[in-house]
């Protein structure tokens, strides 16, 4: 008996444990818990959300045709006229404009990959924390994570609906707001979309009183005036637009012909107002905009031979005394190029650590002077010669008017910013249709599209796997 | 020589016939009836020992009046006096506990008749005669109910899934608990030799694995290791030599450069057509670019224009220049050597049992290879007769040199198979002469026209497998431990045993990727390590109380307690830029790309009962229950209740069946249970076939977390902030683990002491699915964030297993038996959450939804129907559809249309599905004389699979990349619009979308093993001081019936093809096993 009670008792000894091993400790990831005692310590701590969320644009997403913002830019850029991609390969489907459908790659890099991460990354900043702090950081961080997430509102407005020029009526994209209770996460409009950028593009631009940013790979005032700039542009609030711009590009002087020919690769040349330094840590090697774009790298451009042309027609309307004519190839082959390919964008670098240009001031010249040919000719004249006359030294004052006007500044606009990413919405927002298959095109026999004004083909479907995981997007909600 | 003096002498005396001296002979057989091998049997009197054969037969000198005792394991000792030439032995069953013929189940082991679960065993010659570094590998078709699929043919790689009785989850894990020698075990089941298990058994239903509590949802399989026999020191040696070839064959792509010019010129010409040129146009603009749109590459030697003319003939003075076949440079015949040596016996106080085992394998393809040793220490110290210890220690040291197997151009498989066959290996001049380097050795093409190449490949330029499989380093060392300290003190009834495990698991794994050619070009070469450390302690209290009162009815009660402790520290770097080529320590390179650290932490811990009741041996009772919290959940929900009931009836045992002498073992039985499951994974709800990732669990499902990376803020290149991204959204208070409850119904037979035999219908139902349910905008299928664990949906299998042995023939010179088992069960998802419930299609995830009322593997995908013999395209149903309010489906009517336009047709539950109807093995074990033969098959019929490689071989992705044969017969306009293959154009995104038509049948038929042995005759090998000498030569995964050739529909488990898997080798091996 004795010894079935020192068993018993050795029993109930040994199983008396310690119930604070089940709380374990997560020495892998960060919990929410500690991170709320983090910026409990420090509220200045909450920048390095918006660290991680200016990364996301750069974030590659697993293909090579995949990383973050300038994958989109150039792929937009390739379903228009005026890029000509030689060969198929990666941005093959977009140069022949067939990569816009809800189960395609295409769609979930841009809505899911890239822009819903960055909108839920200026959410995880804007809904906890105090916007009463009169905490100079903390209004900084505010500030850059309103601009973020209009920034990210705008490219989700441009890829996945019509132009607002076309209606605004249209069903947009959802909105979440800092506050759970104003979110709307089902299609709304366009129009409130574009409210929705206004209102946090004039909170940040409160927000950001004050505040001067370390480098040009973060929001400040200038890139607010900016973006909204582009914003009114879009909505064809021309004052609006065109004051904007001129505040936006305040302090920013445009490039010289030296500057305009080293690349576009590195964001501390005078005009880049907003743009992503890319080192040796950072580089997504060949999945990158300038492997893909730069015919001199040794990338998918320059060494496999994926080259990027500028289209013929295009280039046949930059006047020979522009040096802008200069960073593309003429009508024959020359540096070892086929002819008319661009000789625009090169890092130079063996990891192609050339920088991304979100924003400069070339873009914030032509906006204004875009804006203000409808409603102040002469003053969008004068603008118009103060940039042009940057890069074609024996330009003289616009002897256009009315329509011609315009077209002459859309036209600089196209040249300007060739492979930037702005095209695709220009012809959304201008109405205007493509032809590629005019009399002596250079376009790829398989690609010599026709595509008329307001195709559907311009606007990408939601991705199937948002549809699927919403409760407030349905089959219907679809684009056509 | 005194032994043969002794021989003989035995004859002289025989022949005079006056016996003092007699060489008795005598068969050992079980309380069965059953031969014991191995048994002891020893003359008393004169201290000489032999050990009974395989066929449970001795032979020893004794004389008339002497005594014999027998010992074996699991049967009382028994003694007998010789009174003439022949003396057989009945053993009856042991008394001792530690030595009765038993399965290990549920932290005990149990003699066969008092299972009332599902738990069955693998038959110990397959896991003899297996030859994979992981026995699981070897066991496709050998279970009922137990589907495994085979996974990467890599040298040391194990099985890549095991799945019990169905699917039961959709966001955790399925796996099987794997308990070995008692303890859950965390290291990789190749760190156990094949020699060295005793059983493995597969506990099936929840009656028999609720007791495991919330690990055992997808079954339990518990693996007993060899222990020591009472006895004379025994000697095992196995020796064996292998070769490994690529099993069966590729897929029947184009290897002829002629054949492959051909198809593309026809692809470029109907792409022009396609765009509106005229047929003529079309045909010279597919004269013209046929080679600068394939990078310049021209096999021929013809002029590039004048290779294949305008009207698709090919030019009849070409003559090929140069040719090289990627399959042969990349693949190669491994050979592989295996040893084993065990030593075995012991006294009544200590069994000692000593493994040492080492293994060389080197893989198919160049460079891969596997090399293991493993020892393992097992004694039985029998201190007193209240008190005695079992206690282990295993050290495994395992080495994988792997084939890289990440999709891309950088996998050898994919690449060899997808590349055309018209780009070289080897370098070449103009004149297609291979270049050589100022050494003289081979220069390999990556394809680039810039460094002197014929062009630039427009598929995988850069990259040149066989140069980076040669280069590149990809390796992999495990060290694993593990101890097992197992006290056990017995006072009358009750029994006190302390199951003590410590494993600890290192691992690590370093990459070199050559900055000479490949992926890492830019980089200038690329170096990684991680390291990972894993400690597991595992505690186990187990209390029991045995006994009989009132003579029939049978007690036995047990109370225990465990804790499982995880801790595993994972660290990884990266640097780029090699100084020394081919050193892939981080000193040897100069560029920091990033450094890792962390470390996760998982506790359990469990209370449980079990009380086991039989009335007289035939009516048993079992019951056990399980209070079990996980560090998984949040601590108001970590604790959950499983129980299990189960009950049979022996009605062999009945006064009624006695005169039945035919029937040998008549038993019912019938269980219901519940089990959990806490493997939450990490999202990944657009993986592979929707199936979740097993490799991303998530231990601390319950917490909200950020995944952590680091950010240059500085511009200098040199990562300095810490930031928060990615956020993983926990399930919080309310999320717990998924519970499913299962019923079994058995029949267990044994008839005419030769046909055995179960038959089974079980039900297994989960109702609490963890869904890592996705919020809209936010959701992020491929990188977790947006997505919140919670228990919502259900889903049910429920199914049939038949499992039957005949034993044809059996005599003393013959042997002939039989087995085969079958399983259907039916997979359905019963609810889900939200607005899914009701749609048509549920959760739309790829082309397997997950929709209530069908199966998690039934396909919804368009309906391929045809061509449209004008324009060559794909046609697909349009079905009416049924919307609800919001527009979304929530079902179809009628076929209203058809359409080429794979967007606009309708995406139909198509009812094909990947589970099989009938899955299952058979196997035959023949033997005449010494020489046995046993083969082993697995099938399964019915089911489909994507063959997604198929689909990629028979549709444009890239120019420059490779097609099927079938291929050669696609449509063309004008040519051959009588096809039934559709057109292949490069500017037709939508012809490669998935439907129907990339369906295949999932049906199989492969001969997973065939082992032929020869066993010297034991007279023989006596006179040379032996027990027995065995030479066998085996075949493993030796042929597969499949419905393409190519595909191979076991290496996953729903029968899906990847294009970057390591193919499945075939083995053959030649061994030799010797025992003394």
């Amino acid at each position: 008996m004795k010894k079935i009670i020192l068993l018993l008792s050795l029993f109930v000894f040994i199983i008396s444990c310690n119930e604070d091993n089940l709380d374990t400790e997560n020495n892998d990831k960060l919990t929410l818990t500690d991170w709320g005692k983090i910026l409990a310590a420090d509220p200045s701590k909450a920048d390095l959300l918006m660290i991680a969320n200016y990364d996301l644009m750069n974030n590659f997403g697993g293909t090579h045709d995949e990383f973050g913002i300038k994958a989109i830019d150039l792929g937009t850029d390739l379903m228009t006229q005026d890029i000509v991609q030689s060969i198929h390969h990666w941005f093959g489907f977009y140069y022949l404009v067939d990569n816009r459908l809800e189960t395609y790659r295409s769609t979930t890099h841009m809505w899911i990959e890239t822009l819903a991460k960055m909108a839920n990354g200026a959410n995880a900043i804007l809904r906890p924390i105090d916007k009463t702090t009169t905490n100079p950081e903390a209004r900084a961080i505010i500030g850059q994570a309103y601009g973020f997430r209009a920034y990210t509102l705008l490219y989700y407005i441009h890829l996945f609906q019509k132009a607002y020029s076309v209606d605004p009526n249209l069903p947009g994209v959802p909105l979440f707001d800092d506050d759970v209770l104003n979110d709307r996460p089902g299609r709304n409009t366009t129009q409130a979309v574009y409210d929705q950028i206004i209102k946090d593009l004039n909170s940040a631009y409160s927000y950001l009183d004050g505040y001067t940013r370390p480098a040009k790979g973060r929001i400040d005032r200038s890139v607010v005036a900016g973006l909204l700039a582009r914003t009114y542009l879009d909505m064809e609030n021309w004052q609006q637009a065109a004051a904007w711009a001129a505040t936006a590009r305040t302090g920013y002087s445009l490039m010289n012909q030296t500057q305009y020919k080293s690349g576009f690769a590195d964001i501390t040349n005078p005009e880049v107002m907003f743009g992503y330094d890319i080192n040796a840590t950072n580089t997504n090697y060949y999945a990158s905009y300038f492997s893909q774009i730069s015919n001199q790298d040794q990338g998918y451009a320059g060494l496999l031979g994926v080259y990027k042309l500028i289209d013929r027609s295009l280039y046949d309307k930059i006047p020979a005394t522009d040096y802008r004519k200069t960073v593309f190839n003429g009508s024959s082959a020359a540096y070892g190029l086929p002819a008319y390919a661009s000789l625009k964008f090169f890092s130079n670098q063996a990891d192609f650590s050339g920088d991304l240009t979100f924003m400069r001031a070339s873009e914030m010249y032509l906006i204004e002077a875009e804006a203000k040919a409808h409603y102040d000719e002469a003053g969008a004249k004068q603008v118009l010669l103060q940039f042009v006359s940057q890069r074609n030294p024996s330009y003289t004052l616009s002897s256009n008017s009315g329509q011609a006007l315009i077209d002459e500044i859309l036209t600089q606009r196209q040249i300007e910013l060739w492979g930037e990413g702005f095209r695709l919405n220009d012809l959304k927002r201008l109405n205007l249709g493509i032809d590629r298959n005019y009399a002596g095109t250079n376009h790829r026999s398989d690609a010599r599209l026709t595509i008329p004004a307001q195709d559907v083909r311009w606007v990408f479907q939601i991705p199937i796997a948002e549809i699927n995981s919403s409760d407030f997007l349905s089959p219907s909600d679809q684009n056509p | 020589m005194k032994r043969n003096l002794r021989i003989l002498s035995t004859f002289v005396l025989l022949f005079v016939g006056h016996v003092i001296y007699a060489q008795v002979s005598g068969t050992v057989t079980d309380a069965n009836g059953k031969p014991v091998s191995a048994a002891s049997v020893k003359v008393i009197e004169t201290g000489i020992e032999e050990f009974t054969d395989n066929s449970g037969k001795f032979t020893i000198d004794a004389q008339n009046g002497q005594n014999l005792e027998v010992n074996a394991v699991g049967s009382e000792t028994k003694k007998v006096a010789v009174t003439g030439n022949v003396v057989n032995f009945s053993l009856a069953k042991s008394k001792d506990e530690n030595l009765t013929e038993v399965v290990a189940v549920g932290f005990r082991d149990k003699n066969k008749e008092e299972i009332t679960g599902a738990v069955q065993t693998v038959d110990e010659k397959l896991v003899r005669n297996s030859l994979s570094s992981d026995v699981t590998k070897s066991l496709d078709g050998a279970l009922a109910g137990v589907q495994i699929a085979t996974g990467s043919g890599q040298p040391g790689a194990g099985a890549d899934r095991i799945v019990i009785r169905g699917i039961n989850s959709i966001s955790a894990s399925t796996n099987p608990l794997i308990i070995v020698d008692g303890s859950p075990y965390e290291a990789p089941l190749s760190t156990i030799n094949n020699k060295d298990i005793d059983s493995y058994t597969v506990l099936k239903d929840a009656s028999a694995t609720s007791i495991y509590g919330n690990r055992a949802a997808g079954g339990v399989i518990v693996i007993t290791t060899k222990r020591a026999k009472k006895g004379n020191i025994k000697i095992e040696f196995d020796a064996r030599t292998a070769i490994n070839k690529r099993f069966g064959r590729e897929y029947d792509i184009i290897k002829d450069p002629k054949e492959y010019y051909s198809l593309w010129w026809n692809v470029l010409r109907n792409s022009a057509i396609s765009t509106g040129s005229s047929s003529a146009a079309a045909g010279t603009t597919a004269t013209n670019n046929l080679i600068s749109s394939l990078g310049g590459y021209n096999n021929y030697n013809v002029g590039n224009n004048l290779l294949i003319d305008n009207n698709g003939v090919f030019n009849p003075n070409a003559n090929l220049l140069y040719h090289d076949d990627w399959f042969e440079e990349l693949f190669q015949t491994g050979v592989a050597s295996d040893y084993y040596v065990n030593l075995s016996g012991g006294s009544d106080n200590l069994l000692t049992n000593f493994t040492v085992g080492y293994r060389d394998e080197k893989g198919i393809v160049i460079n891969s290879k596997f090399q293991r040793l493993n020892t393992k220490l097992r004694m039985d110290f029998r201190a007193k007769e209240w008190f005695n210890v079992l206690a282990s220690l295993s050290f495994t040291n395992q080495k994988t040199d792997a084939a890289r197997t990440s999709t891309g151009y950088g996998n050898a498989f994919d690449f060899a198979r997808s590349i055309a066959p018209i780009y070289p290996v080897y370098a070449y001049d103009a004149n297609g002469i291979r270049i050589n380097n100022a050494n003289g050795d081979v220069v390999y093409d990556y394809g680039l026209a810039n460094d002197g190449y014929l062009g630039t490949r427009t598929y995988g330029s850069f990259q040149n497998p066989v140069f980076t499989y040669k280069n590149n380093r990809d390796r992999t060392e495990g060290n694993y431990i593990n101890a097992n300290l197992t006290p056990t003190f017995k006072y009358k009834d009750f029994q006190f045993k302390y199951v003590l495990s410590a494993q600890v698991n290192f691992f690590n794994n370093r990459t070199l990727t050559s900055g000479e050619a490949g992926d890492a070009v830019n980089a200038n070469g690329r170096a990684s390590f991680e390291d990972e450390k894993e400690i597991v302690l595992n505690n186990q209290q187990l209390l029991s109380w045995k006994k009989t009162l009132w003579s029939k009815h049978n007690f036995d009660v047990m109370l225990g307690h465990e804790t499982f402790n995880l801790k595993r520290e994972n660290k990884d770097a990266e640097y780029e830029n090699l100084l020394e080529a081919d050193n892939p320590f981080l000193n040897n390179l100069g560029n920091f790309s990033y450094l890792n650290d962390g470390e996760i932490q998982y506790y359990l811990e469990g209370y449980f009962a079990e009380f086991l009741y039989n009335y007289d041996k035939k009516y048993y009772l079992n019951l056990s229950g399980r209070r079990d919290a996980s560090s998984v959940f949040d601590p108001d929900s970590r604790w959950g209740n499983f129980y299990g009931a189960s009950i049979a009836w022996r009605l062999s045992q009945e006064n009624f069946m006695k005169d039945l002498s035919w029937v040998d073992e008549l038993k019912l039985s019938a269980g219901i249970g519940t089990q959990g499951n806490d493997t939450v994974l990490y999202p990944s709800l657009t993986g592979a076939n929707g199936l979740p990732a097993t490799s991303t669990r998530n231990y601390y499902a319950y917490q909200y977390q950020y995944d952590l990376n680091r950010s240059d803020t500085n511009g200098d290149g040199i990562p300095d902030t810490v930031v928060p991204t990615a956020a993983y959204l926990g399930g919080g208070r309310e999320l717990t683990w998924e519970e499913s409850k299962g019923l079994n119904i058995a029949l267990d037979f044994e008839l005419f002491k030769r046909l055995t035999g179960n038959l089974t219908y079980f039900e297994k139902k989960t109702n609490d699915l963890i869904f890592n349910v996705p919020f809209g905008a936010n959701y992020n299928g491929t990188d977790f964030s947006g997505t919140k664990p919670t228990n919502l949906g259900a889903l049910e299998n429920k199914g049939f297993e038949v499992t039957l042995g005949y034993q044809i023939l059996k005599s003393e010179n013959l042997e002939w038996s039989v087995n085969l088992n079958a399983t259907h069960y039916k997979n359905k998802i019963t609810k889900l959450f939200g607005k899914f419930d009701g749609l048509y299609r549920g959760l739309d995830v790829g082309s397997n939804p997950i929709g209530v009322g069908h199966s998690r593997f039934e396909f919804a995908m368009p309906e391929y129907i045809g061509i449209d013999a004008s324009t060559g395209l794909p046609m697909y149903n349009i079905y009416e559809e049924v919307l609800n309010s919001t527009g979304d489906i929530i079902g179809i009517g009628e076929i209203i249309g058809t359409t080429s336009n794979p967007n606009e047709a309708t995406k139909v539950w198509t009812g094909k599905k990947t589970d099989p109807d009938v899955y299952g093995g058979f196997s035959t074990y023949f033997r005449v004389h010494n020489v046995d033969i046993s083969m082993n098959f697995a099938y399964a019929i019915g089911g489909h699979a994507l063959d997604a490689v198929y689909q990629g071989l028979m549709t444009f992705g890239e120019n420059g990349q490779n097609y099927h044969r079938d291929a050669l017969n696609s449509y063309s306009y004008g040519t051959n619009a009588t096809s039934s293959i559709p057109v292949i154009l490069n500017n037709n995104q939508a012809l490669n979308t998935t439907s129907t038509r990339f369906l295949v049948k999932r049906d199989y038929l492969a001969l997973n093993n065939l082992t032929i042995g020869y066993n010297l005759s034991s007279e023989w090998i006596k006179q040379i001081g032996l027990d027995s000498f065995r030479l066998y030569a085996a075949g493993e995964n030796l042929f597969l019936f499949s419905k393409r050739q190519g595909y191979d529909p076991r290496r996953d488990f729903t029968g899906a093809s990847s294009d970057s898997a390591y193919p499945y080798a075939s083995t053959i091996t030649f061994g030799m096993n010797i025992k003394f």
